[in-house]
């Protein structure tokens, strides 16, 4: 993460379903809760956090 | 009585009925894209919605009733869309108080689903854009109450249809029905819920006129209606929560105690998506509707989405900035701005007059940006908009920047960290006379005689110009 005011970081934060391997954006609050499952838009699978195949931006 | 379906009857040459099914899995969505880019914006009413099955569901789906400013406008009673700033800020003064009617006399009552009976799934919600998490109900009311004063409060949530009785439900940690949600809670209770969808428009619109907390929407809802709404009490919670007796659909439930789960991703007002979201879910008790009840859709990120609240936003703007600025004499929130730049007409402005309104604007949380515009532009066209911009404005003079300021809501573009931001308010207005009645200080803008235009109208009266480069 850069310190400059004027780079662009963007800020999105995107999951890996683990299932199907969709990707999809994700708040950052979400990731935060831990306890609460992130549900796959596509194959509607639910899994927690820490099972996501990859997490961009976290 | 005034109803969804009456409005339908005034506005039947307004309509657009596909004779085809259309599928609630992004096509009916599809139908308002393809509509916005040809700047044509009916209503939609689809007879024939196929199910994400591949069947044709029995009840109708309406959408794109609010895509038009001059329609929605008129269903406000305001002849001239270019008022509305005017009108909204108006729209509590007129407020009538709701009439209570019996359950016999509520055609919302001519089905009632309880228990096993109530099923979300006989719902044609729509699956409206690629990504989104699954079908959401997009223009369901949902009124909850302060359990402190019994005082109800209503908005428009996204719903994501999760199964025959359980809905997520998107809901800004700032807005009232959240901080009712949180009272419940805090006891250990359960939030008691009801949705409404479908109603006459200016019904709708005045449900979500900007009001304090905790205050009624009903009475101004009435006033936008021009006639008392007729409420009934819902089934399962009797009259601590009203609902309209007219509406098309009600769905009635409860939010679980410190339930929450995953909801979203869902295609949002910025045009963008919205994450994944933690939000608390609605477990549904029971639906009642009509027998011949028509689902209203309202397609996200599209015009059908913003107008009303931007115009909503239009008068409280006009409120905010009206107090400091007698010169204000209009507000357009654009819908090529989605909801975070507001433009504010002037007429002859004090020096600093248009400054300090757009200080009072820019208070409004949703907003990144205001303009100034004089009364020559045309603040309802987007390139007269940016023409003045072009050439009234010199950025050392005329730019104003504003730091840690509220961020706004789903902003693709806010700080991954921080919680606030920089707003801009930009003075588009030209140098006032040195004198009343003098010229301004600038050189005069190219024009044509009105004697010349009249007559290039009279050219060109009848011809069909479709076909011609564009
Ligand atoms: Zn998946």
């Amino acid at each position: 993460m850069s310190d400059s005011l004027f780079d662009k970081t963007g800020n999105a934060t995107w999951a890996q379903c683990p299932s199907c391997d969709y990707w999809f954006h994700v708040a950052p609050a979400l990731l935060a809760l831990e306890t609460v499952d992130l549900i796959c838009p596509d194959c509607a699978k639910p899994f927690a956090p820490a099972d996501a195949k990859a997490l961009i931006g976290k | 009585m005034t109803d969804l379906r009456s409005y339908l009857n005034e506005i039947d040459n307004a309509i657009f009925r596909p004779d085809q099914p259309v599928s609630v899995v992004q096509e009916i969505t599809a139908l308002q894209h393809v509509m916005a880019a040809k700047s044509a914006n009916p209503a939609i009413f689809v007879r024939q919605p196929k199910l994400a099955d591949g069947s044709i569901s029995d009840m109708p789906v309406l959408t794109n009733l609010f895509a038009s400013r001059d329609l929605a406008a008129k269903a406000l009673g305001i002849d001239d869309h270019r008022e509305s700033a005017k009108a909204m800020a108006n729209l509590s003064a007129s407020a009538i108080d709701p009439i209570v009617v019996d359950a016999a006399d509520a055609p919302v009552r001519e089905i009632v689903e309880e228990g096993a009976a109530a099923n979300l799934l006989s719902l044609p919600a729509l699956r409206q854009h690629d990504g989104d998490a699954g079908h959401y109900v997009t223009c369901g009311h949902v009124v909850t109450y302060d359990p402190d004063t019994g005082i109800d409060n209503m908005g428009i949530q996204r719903l994501w249809v999760r199964g025959e009785k359980l809905l997520g439900c998107y809901m800004l940690e700032t807005s009232h029905n959240m901080l009712n949600l949180r009272k419940f809670w805090a006891k250990g209770e359960p939030c008691p819920v009801a949705i409404w969808v479908g109603h006459h428009p200016a019904v709708e619109m005045g449900a979500q006129a900007k009001l304090g907390y905790p205050e009624s929407h009903w009475d101004v809802a009435g006033g936008a209606l021009g006639e008392a709404l007729r409420l009934v009490p819902s089934i399962t919670h009797g009259d601590k929560i009203m609902v309209p007796a007219d509406a098309e659909i009600v769905i009635e439930g409860f939010l679980p105690p410190n339930r929450i789960e995953a909801e979203g991703p869902f295609a949002e007002f910025s045009g963008y998506q919205g994450p994944q979201i933690p939000n608390p879910v609605v477990e549904v008790t029971c639906i009642t509707r009509r027998s011949d009840a028509i689902y209203h859709d309202c397609g996200s990120g599209l015009a059908d989405h913003l107008v009303p609240d931007n115009m909503g936003m239009e008068g409280a703007i006009y409120n905010l900035a009206r107090q400091v600025s007698p010169s204000l004499i209009n507000v357009h929130v654009p819908v090529s701005g989605r909801r975070f730049q507001a433009y504010l007409q002037f007429k002859d402005p004090k020096p600093g007059e248009a400054r300090d309104a757009m200080m009072a604007a820019i208070s409004f949380r949703r907003l990144k940006a205001v303009y100034a515009f004089d009364d020559d532009i045309n603040i309802f066209d987007d390139r007269e908009a940016m023409w003045a911009i072009a050439t009234r404005v010199q950025w050392h003079r005329d730019l104003m920047k504003l730091d840690g300021l509220t961020l706004a809501p789903l902003d693709p573009s806010a700080p991954a960290t921080g919680r606030t931001i920089t707003k801009a308010a930009i003075d588009a207005t030209l140098p006032p006379a040195p004198k009343p009645g003098q010229p301004k200080p600038v050189a005069p803008r190219n024009r044509v005689s009105d004697d010349a235009l009249a007559a290039a109208e009279a050219v060109l009266d009848g011809i069909d110009m479709t076909g011609w480069p564009s």
